[in-house]
């Protein structure tokens, strides 16, 4: 089961996209509109693998990562950012991300990150 | 960093549009540019645009273009298969211009010079520059479709 977690709907529908095309199907994906609901669904159920945006309202992503792996959760988790710098990769990973994909992305980076 | 020239910047807005819709069209569909030459005062009816600063300039870069064009470029992101309403459009046309100012942004980087971004703006209607800020337009046409692309500035000096 996927998470996919992004205040943007258009966004959302983007990175679902581009799982479907990596195979995922879509009945194994599910989605909260920011890092809040996103904890909340994360800590309450075992996912496979996180897509979170960076920047969201109420609970960044970088935020939410920090929060699940306080709780214990060491589900995978790919950071999904419009700025892929250097800096912002290294805060990711440190943090505890698998992966950090700048956006525009294509289903080979889903692939990648998925660790397919 | 010092500020550039707003003809400097439309170049790098340009840069940035091609290739971010470049990788959306990927697999998809070829996509065709014109630079087509620029008369216009006022600004398309459909506009998302985000702010950028650092300490020694501060605009508001964007795109604007009509209902049409809007569509386009959110089934691009989205797909043809999407139905599309107002939000889901305005939705996408943010992402879009957040995507390409995030672009920008790196390139800056790679030029060794640090910017802030604000969140995305998306207006329909009418933008009018006040208080001695200037609007640099230049207009592309993308797949019959015409896009300007913009910067909101206080005037170079």
């Amino acid at each position: 089961m996927i998470l996919v977690v992004d205040d943007s709907k258009a966004m959302r529908m983007i990175v679902k996209r581009s799982l479907r095309a990596a195979g995922i199907e879509p009945d194994k994906i599910d989605e909260a509109e920011d890092g809040s609901e996103g904890f909340q669904k994360a800590t309450s159920q075992d996912y496979d693998c996180i897509f979170c945006d960076w920047n969201m309202p109420r609970m960044s992503g970088i935020e939410f990562l920090k929060a699940l792996r306080e709780s214990g959760k060491s589900t995978r988790f790919v950071m999904v950012t419009s700025i892929a710098t250097p800096d912002i990769k290294e805060t990711g990973i440190s943090a505890g991300a698998a992966a950090v994909i700048g956006k525009p992305f294509s289903p080979d980076d889903i692939k990648t990150a998925l660790g397919l | 960093m010092k500020n550039k020239h707003p003809d400097e910047w439309l170049k790098m807005l340009q840069t940035a549009f091609q290739e971010v819709l470049n990788e959306f069209a990927r697999g998809v569909t070829n996509l065709d540019y014109q630079l087509e030459a620029c008369d216009d005062e006022s600004l398309h009816r459909h506009i998302a645009m985000v702010e950028m600063f650092a300490d020694d300039f501060q605009m508001h870069v964007g795109l604007a273009t009509e209902m049409s064009g809007a569509t386009f470029l959110s089934q691009l992101l989205l797909g043809d298969e999407d139905l599309l309403d107002e939000y889901l459009r305005a939705d996408a046309l943010g992402e879009m211009i957040n995507i390409i100012t995030g672009r920008i942004k790196r390139n800056l980087l790679d030029e060794g010079a640090g910017s802030d971004l604000g969140i995305p703006i998306v207006i329909e209607g009418r933008l009018i520059p006040i208080s001695r800020h200037e609007c640099h337009i230049s207009t592309m046409i993308l797949c019959n479709q015409k896009v300007q692309l913009f910067v909101l500035v206080k005037p170079y000096s």
